[in-house]
């Protein structure tokens, strides 16, 4: 793929460690695996645009019927012109490459899972802006892209999601039967397309892992919301 | 006249898009087009009229996900059952049973097992056949594996004729990275019918990945592609090739060879009704494939025409005392490490014998070849005495093996050529039989034709057999080395058979027998030998190989041998890295390994023990390592440069008491497994790794355990202490599931547990004696328990 430019800092998140630490071993195993990474993999996506209403049980995506249930899905959706919904995937590529340190060289197969991280996210983010711009949607302003399994949009909803974007044929993306997608270095996303750029809401309350989240005890949660409140 | 007859002399025609054309007649997005065959028969039976009217001689039913993961158990028997019969009711003169992928990622990379797909598979094509249909299309595959499993189900529970099409992405690839050359070599020996392309491009894009299957093919290729590159319009798929351009690439197609024609998404009647005028006015057009003999994993053929090609010979427990132990401990990441050395030593096909006396050879075998197949993508050897091991080990395998072996004898060959037969693989002959090794080149040729003939009166292509000659020690029946080398010579010249050659035995009771090895090679090479057997990490061998592919003209412009050599002497040697005056300790401290691993050599030889090494260095810089981590001023990846170097150092300490007939003593036993379903292994690897430094023996086995295969282990191995691993909340139950079956089987062993979704609350949910937040307090964990 075209190497991406991608945001140190938060590699560094993704691997626990302060951004500012210079342990040379570590920067040029970065480095390294971005190499690798950009040489490899084949990351494809798959998207579809769709009219939203709003009922009782959530949102629906107009032309299709299907509903995004639950009230945090709402909230994220509310007020917006249109929605997104967007799969992404690295590819097997990116499975292959991990599988092929995961025994022998596990620091670098750590750092190969930050920069997969950060390479999805800069990559959902280029991907965004073609989208906006090939459908002529540039009128509007979109929001961070919300998970399948945030909040109470629940995760088995994710099979469903790929078979509305039919994944499978169009980028090779699978789920397995505990809502796994495979290759696991994918993302599904969905966003709203809004009139005036929206006060961001406070992505760890919703999120059903807080308890539990070393980053948000940290003080720095989720790359993704992390950048859209920049 | 049956649809293989049809095809002998004609163009067969098969029909159109399906998807579209419901979509067009009222199909709401989202619902699945399969139960319109019950819901809206009166629809599915006029799209199919359409296209009989159009001209298509074959008929696709609307079967394509008519699978129990897409539908109820109960509706998909009935979906294909009306969906076959709308088809008969159009008036079709063919009706094909349309099969597509299962959208399920087929375990090692996915979680769905081999034998799952499988029984979908059959259930499928048996109800294809009971409803009368005339063929079975399996078509838009993606995994070369799934591919062969659809063709050995259909083909093992049903007479009807098998057709399958891969679909292929603009890089020439499918999302799986099987390149066209690897879809045929690996599938069009399995029995298919007709081996092709469709759906992803148009015609156009089509085009280069058609004239590379037809240049080899052996069996009819056939096209079904889209209207035309899609295009994404309002977030909709578009295509936007007209019928008469569609035509007119078809047409290129069948002048070329191509011999089924039909289209994908985006086609209507009006496409077929095209080629159905057009393909009246020519002929069809014979073939003449190449003939290679070749290898393939899913993503890589290896063609032994086109250079002398290396098979590695260290999976194989003979003689191997760690590998031995390896296998009977299930140690999978010494049998994986020794797969990526070799890969990375320039291998081209790797060797898999895992054969021991006392161990399940199938069941090894399969397991092995899994693991290999994910960490290389270099073509296997599987290599067995056991008929079994070597059937189920082809059977699972991920595209087109080499077996290792068959021999001249009259049993021998009747077991081991159906297997080749019918799983389309190649084979090595050894030239012996009854009588033993024939002592003259004379004799060991003849066992040579006599093999080549048994296989093709089972209908081997001559290309799949290969022979070994067989080596016997120099320093034993020096007269017979040369016996070998002619028998190579007369095997390729009157045979036109590539050879395979054991090398290493040659110099068994000899002195300095990395030159004997290498001579040997050499002369080898000479008499004509394609694909020695050898050690690829022996340096020797290396030199040897690499230098007579520059005299051979296989490596071109010697590029590959100038990058290779033309510095050599300016590399840094074992011994520069030795000679480091930081502490050990510190080394381990800054992560530096290799370093770590010289140092840890060099106490020894000076006289340090083991147990002085570990109590005085290893002890002491894990614990300030483990300090640092938590007081954070050491984080996470440099936590594991430090584990790691402690394990490189293990590893030469282990390596050390080996030689002097020592065994290492350990703390505990503890089993790790990350449970069923699940399958994020990173957090599980660390905990292995940081457990074992302190020197716990691990029982690691791996991600997507089910709880039986725990259970088993535990009692196997007297384990006290077992840690799962869980990173999502659905696999969180399976690891209730799993310590239940623990506790129901009253096994005397504590349970900690860990992963991102795990705090005390589900540990204690999931009735774990342990919550381990990080490495460190597993550690902890275990010294309580055993300390």
């Amino acid at each position: 793929m075209e190497p991406l430019n991608l945001d140190h800092n938060e590699i560094m998140r993704y691997l626990s460690m302060p951004a500012d630490s210079e342990t040379k071993s570590i920067q040029e195993l970065i480095e390294e695996c971005k190499r690798e990474l950009f040489n490899k993999l084949r990351p494809r996506f798959v998207y579809r645009v769709f009219d939203i209403e709003k009922n009782e049980h959530g949102i629906v995506l107009l032309g299709d019927g299907f509903i995004l249930p639950g009230k945090d899905i709402v909230n994220h959706l509310d007020g917006a012109e249109k929605t997104i919904v967007l799969a992404l995937t690295l590819g097997i590529e990116a499975e292959l490459v991990i599988k092929r340190y995961a025994r022998a060289q596990l620091t670098k197969t750590l750092v190969l899972e930050a920069v997969c991280t950060e390479i999805i996210e800069k990559y959902s983010d280029q991907v965004l802006q073609e989208i906006i711009k090939k459908e002529g949607l540039t009128q509007w302003i979109p929001n961070f892209g919300y998970g399948v399994g945030y909040g109470d949009l629940p995760l088995s909803l994710q099979p469903q999601i790929l078979s509305l974007l039919d994944a499978q044929r169009k980028i090779g993306l699978t789920c397995n039967a505990n809502h796994i997608m495979i290759p696991r270095k994918s993302i599904t996303s969905i966003f709203g397309l809004f009139v005036e750029k929206r006060e961001q809401a406070d992505s760890c309350s919703i999120c059903s892992l807080k308890e539990n989240c070393q980053r948000r005890k940290d003080g720095f949660p989720c790359g993704r919301f992390k950048r859209d409140e920049k | 006249m049956g649809v293989l007859n049809e095809m002998k002399n004609n163009i067969l025609l098969f029909d159109g898009g399906l998807g579209t054309m419901l979509q067009q007649r009222g199909l709401p997005t989202g619902e699945l087009p399969e139960r319109y065959n019950i819901s809206h028969p009166d629809i599915v039976r006029s799209i199919h009229e359409d296209y009989v009217k159009a001209g298509a001689d074959v008929i696709t039913a609307n079967t394509f996900q008519a699978n129990p993961l897409k539908m109820e158990e109960s509706e998909y028997l009935s979906a294909i059952e009306a969906g076959i019969r709308l088809v008969k009711e159009s008036g079709a003169r063919y009706t094909a049973m349309d099969i597509g992928p299962l959208g399920q990622m087929i375990e090692p990379l996915g979680t769905f097992s081999w034998q799952e797909a499988y029984d979908i598979f059959k259930a499928q094509a048996v109800q294809a056949e009971k409803s009368g249909a005339d063929c079975v299309i399996i078509e838009t595959i993606s995994d070369l594996l799934e591919a062969k499993i659809a063709i050995l189900a259909v083909k093992e529970n049903t007479k009807l004729p098998v057709f399958c099409t891969l679909t292929f992405q603009e890089d020439g690839r499918t999302f799986m990275g099987t390149d066209p050359l690897t879809a045929v070599v690996a599938l069009e020996d399995l029995g298919v019918d007709a081996l092709g392309v469709n759906c992803s491009l148009g015609p156009k894009e089509l085009m280069p990945i058609v004239e590379e299957m037809l240049t080899y093919c052996h069996v009819p290729v056939m096209v079904q592609g889209n209207a035309g590159l899609p295009e994404i319009c309002c977030g909709e798929t578009v295509y936007k090739i007209t019928p008469e351009e569609f035509r007119d690439y078809s047409k290129e197609m069948l002048q070329k060879g191509v011999r089924i024609i039909g289209g994908c998404c985006g086609t209507t009647p009006e496409f077929i009704a095209q080629l159905d005028i057009m393909r009246k006015q020519i002929k069809t057009v014979a073939v003449t494939p190449k003939n290679i003999t070749a290898i393939t994993s899913s993503t890589k053929t290896v063609v032994l025409d086109k250079r002398v090609s290396v098979i590695g010979e260290r999976i194989n427990p003979t003689g191997k005392k760690k590998l031995k132990e390896a296998l009977l401990n299930h140690n999978l990441e010494y049998i994986i490490g020794e797969a990526i050395n070799q890969t990375d030593a320039g291998s081209d096909i790797l060797d898999v014998n895992v054969g021991l006396p006392d161990i399940d050879e199938p069941a090894m075998q399969v397991e092995v070849i899994r693991e290999i197949q994910s960490v290389t993508d270099l073509p296997l050897q599987i290599d067995s005495s056991d008929i079994a091991a070597i059937e189920a080990g082809v059977r699972i395998y991920n595209g087109k093996p080499l077996i290792n072996s068959v021999n001249g004898k009259k049993e021998n060959l009747k077991a081991v050529l159906p297997i080749v037969k019918k799983y389309g693989a190649a084979v090595i002959g050894l030239t012996l039989d009854e009588s033993g090794i024939p002592d003259t080149a004379e004799g060991r040729f003849a066992i040579a034709e006599k093999i080549l003939a048994e296989a093709l009166k089972y209908g081997i292509r001559k290309e799949n057999v290969l022979i070994d000659c067989l080596v016997l020690t120099a320093s034993a029946q020096q007269e017979q080395v040369m016996e070998t080398l002619n028998a190579i010579k007369l095997v390729k010249s009157r045979l036109g058979l590539k050879t395979v050659l054991g090398v290493s035995n040659i110099s068994f009771g000899l002195p300095s027998r990395n030159i004997v090895n290498a001579t040997f090679l050499a002369a080898a090479f000479g008499a004509g030998l394609d694909a020695p057997i050898l050690n690829p990490l022996s340096e020797d061998y290396r030199r040897v190989v690499d230098s007579f592919r520059v005299l051979n003209n296989q490596d071109s412009g010697a590029r590959f041998f100038i990058e290779q050599y033309h510095q050599t002497s300016a590399q840094p040697t074992a011994q520069n890295v030795d000679k480091t005056n930081v502490s050990l300790q510190e080394l381990i401290l800054q992560g530096r390994k290799e370093e770590a691993a010289a140092q840890v050599r060099n106490l020894l030889s000076s006289g340090a023990t083991a147990l002085s090494i570990i109590d005085n260095e290893f002890v002491p810089a894990l614990n300030i390592v483990g300090e640092r981590f938590e007081t954070q001023k050491m984080f996470l990846p440099q936590l594991m440069q430090s584990a790691e170097s402690v394990k490189a150092g293990f590893k030469v300490i282990k390596n050390h008491m080996e030689k002097a007939g020592e065994k290492p003593e350990y703390k505990a036993k503890i089993l790790l497994a990350t449970v069923e379903g699940d399958i994020h292994d990173i957090g599980k690897n660390i905990v292995a790794m940081i457990l074992e430094n302190y020197g716990y023996e691990i029982f690691d086995l791996g991600k997507d355990v089910p709880a039986e295969t725990i259970v088993q282990m535990i009692q196997k191995h007297e384990i006290k202490l077992v840690g799962l691993s869980a990173l999502m909340t659905t696999t969180v139950q399976n690891m209730k599931k799993t310590i239940e079956m623990i506790h129901e089987k009253k096994l005397d062993c504590k349970i900690m547990v860990g992963g991102a979704v795990l705090n005390e609350e589900y540990a204690e949910f999931v009735g774990a004696d342990f919550y381990a937040r990080n490495a460190m307090d597993s550690v902890e964990i275990a010294n309580r328990l055993f300390g």
